[in-house]
């Protein structure tokens, strides 16, 4: 379940690596975490045994960029993949939101992935979710070993719900970025059309023409006549080394198909992708006649995913493999993925990528040429939507805006340190207390800093008791205690003792009650401290008014 | 499952009773957590720790705790206490989706955390209740305040 947090504007999700024990799902995290740049992750924790085996799980947070103002928040998890882990497995996918399934491309490793995979769903349906409409990519690993299956044969066993599958070697890195991109993308989507959905049904687009349909974009009048279509789930998006499993001899559920239309894929952050074969019978996302990319056109976000119905330009997703219809580029085997804007296709007048691509992570992609014509995206009318500027890279990273700080210090009249880079830590000190930077916590307790407790300035006046509360001895009266006991010890007759005035308690009972005027300021009295916890202001055991609907703190 | 959606308004709230708990029970700090392994918010002296990791391992340890009491019968403990030489943790359950983790050493004592910590939980358990009502706003438009309803 991802949580969005407006305040320190964050989204957070939950990927889990799922898979048949020694399939590379501790690899995967190691070499993510191996390349990523350092201020986009935290350290990797992983829980295993002695012989490194993943006892517990694996977890890399992880940047990935932000999506309008809010920065995601990526939360790698491996299970562990022996079989008899079976209950750290399931604690392990609560809450997710995205499962990569790493599967061992051995000849006889196919039952143990057979095995995971149908343990992967029992788990998931015990928090009743279900694989297909869960977020999901395929990873088809160790694909440098001999005896391998082809991946047509491994998509025949173990690809039934038609998820975009990815050939690598973690090891190596190769596959390990394009997989975590694909499934990143697909969390963000889903997300994307879970909230744009809501958000259209909560709060009804004025202009009934552009509800649910693709809002006109000017350079692209051909996009205009886009079939309207309400839809349930996100379709998995074409992108970088991505091979789509052909279509007519596997059953494909409705819910899962071949995308309708592409969205901008992201620029490959992988050094060591794989290149990105042209696979047969992939369906080129949406036709266009006029022989653009569609892949670089700003094409809106799908409102959730187009049910196979009639396309104007007579694009059916479930069809048998269409021919790639006159002028529409099909991706070219690129060795950094499938990047759009490297694509050789001249871009047509006006057209351009919706937001600048970011470079992510491969530090050898080539510098994107700026297009001629830039046309801004159309701002969209259903909220979130991710593609107009696909999960930029974690150099793009902004740390949370400013207003939150100022937000803060208003709200507490408190000078707060400047922001952090990656986040806002409001301290103690921004809640009211008058606790600045409570050192030792023994000294942070209100009562002590809010000055009832305090003697008054009498007090320091007041002749000093010989013996403190507890009976020992006050070290400003050493000297005159030992001049007593040495006059004892000669016999003299020590100097009558002075006797406290008013009654005589024992102050550590009660010492509200002593009356020495030395101390009778010192403590609060029974009334103040009664009318102390009728009043507003904090006090360690009045408990706070709650009125979270309404309230103005 | 829905969302777990927190506007400035319920960060402000959940962050004002845990310091309030923070300085009536002498604790280091305290997290919030949800029990997926998301840090929801925290209070106190985070900045040398890795609170995010901190959080997950939480959030691991707890369920793990869990299954260990539905292994006797229980349905979950409700508090997780860990003693360490000067550092402790104690892990109490907020409500069904969330766990507080304190940390705290020992210039305080466990039964003040404890006492603290159950009465702080009554309250966040009740702003959790509103939070659960949030709605989602547009993250462009939103300035990170709870969206005002008719």
């Amino acid at each position: 379940m991802a949580s969005i947090n407006y305040h320190t504007r964050e989204i957070s999700c939950k990927i889990v690596y799922y898979g048949p024990g020694l399939s590379g799902k501790t690899t995967n995290l190691q070499i993510i975490h191996k390349k990523v740049p350092k201020d986009s992750k935290s350290e990797m924790v992983s829980l295993a045994t002695e012989t490194d085996r993943t006892l517990f799980f694996d977890f890399l947070p992880l940047d990935l960029g932000s999506i309008k103002g809010f920065s995601t928040k990526f939360q790698l998890y491996t299970v562990p993949g022996q079989v008899y882990y079976n209950a750290t497995r399931k604690l392990v996918l609560r809450g997710v939101d995205g499962v990569v399934f790493v599967a061992d491309s051995q000849r006889d490793k196919m039952p143990e992935n057979l095995e995971s995979l149908r343990n992967l769903e029992e788990n998931l349906r015990e928090y009743g979710i279900e694989l297909k409409s869960t977020p999901f990519v395929l990873q088809y690993n160790k694909r440098d070993l001999p005896s391998i299956f082809t991946v047509d044969e491994m998509n025949a066993q173990i690809n039934s719900y038609g998820v975009p599958c990815f050939e690598a070697q973690a090891h190596q890195g190769v596959g390990v970025f394009t997989t975590l991109k694909a499934i990143g993308k697909i969390v963000i989507d889903t997300f994307n059309t879970k909230y744009s959905a809501r958000q259209s049904s909560r709060r009804p687009d004025p202009n009934p023409s552009s509800q649910g349909s693709i809002p006109a974009v000017p350079a692209a009048p051909s996009l205009a006549p886009m079939a309207p279509a309400p839809i349930p789930l996100a379709p998995p998006p074409p992108l970088g080394g991505m091979r789509m499993p052909p279509p007519i001899p596997r059953p494909i559920p409705a819910t899962v198909a071949t995308p309708a239309f592409s969205v901008p894929p992201l620029q490959g952050f992988n050094p060591n992708a794989a290149p990105a074969p042209a696979p047969q019978g992939f369906a080129p996302p949406a036709p266009q006649p006029q022989g653009f990319n569609p892949n670089a056109a700003p094409v809106p976000a799908p409102q959730g995913f187009a049910p196979p119905t009639p396309q104007p330009q007579g694009f059916n997703p479930n069809a048998a493999p269409v021919p790639a219809p006159q002028g529409f580029a099909p991706p070219a085997p690129q060795p950094q993925g499938f990047s759009p804007n490297a694509a050789p296709v001249p871009a047509p007048q006006g057209f351009a990528p919706p937001a600048p691509q970011p470079q992510g992570f491969n530090p050898n992609a080539a510098p994107v040429p700026a297009p001629q014509g830039f046309a801004p995206p159309v701002p969209q009318p259903q909220g979130f939507n991710p593609n107009p500027a696909p999960i930029p890279a974690p150099q793009g990273f902004a740390p949370p805006a400013s207003p939150v700080q100022s937000a803060l210090v208003s709200d507490f009249g408190m000078n707060l340190p400047p922001p952090s880079a990656t986040s806002v830590q409001p301290t103690i000190a921004t809640t009211g207390f008058a606790v600045p930077a409570p050192a030792s916590p023994v000294a942070a307790t209100p009562g002590l800093q809010s000055g009832f407790f305090q003697a008054p300035p009498s007090s320091l006046q007041a002749p000093a008791r010989k013996e403190r509360l507890d009976g020992t001895m006050d070290p400003k009266d050493l000297d005159a205690e030992i001049a007593r006991m040495e006059r004892e010890i000669m016999g003299q007759p020590s100097a009558p003792a002075q006797k406290p005035a008013g009654i005589q308690t024992n102050p550590n009972v009660n010492p509200n009650m002593d009356t020495d005027p030395a101390f009778s300021n010192a403590f609060l009295s029974p009334d103040e401290i009664r009318q102390f916890q009728q009043s507003p202001q904090d006090y360690p055991t009045q408990r706070l008014p709650m009125n979270p609907g309404n309230a103005t703190p | 499952m829905g969302n777990f959606i927190l506007y400035k308004e319920d960060i402000e709230l959940l962050n004002k009773v845990m310091a309030r708990l923070l300085a009536s029970a002498s604790a280091t700090f305290v997290l919030l957590v949800h029990k997926d392994g998301n840090l929801l918010t925290h209070q106190g002296f985070t900045r040398a720790f890795d609170t995010t990791s901190l959080a997950a391992l939480a959030a691991g340890s707890y369920a793990a705790t869990r299954a260990i009491a539905q292994l006797i019968g229980e349905s979950e403990f409700t508090v997780l206490f860990h003693k360490g030489k000067t550092d402790s943790i104690h892990i109490s359950l907020v409500d069904e989706d969330t766990i507080m983790v304190l940390v705290f050493d020992d210039r305080t004592n466990q039964g003040l955390v404890r006492l603290e910590s159950e009465r702080a939980s009554a309250d966040i358990r009740t702003i959790l209740e509103d939070v659960r009502k949030n709605e989602f706003t547009d993250l462009e438009t939103s300035t990170g305040s709870k969206p005002q309803t008719p």
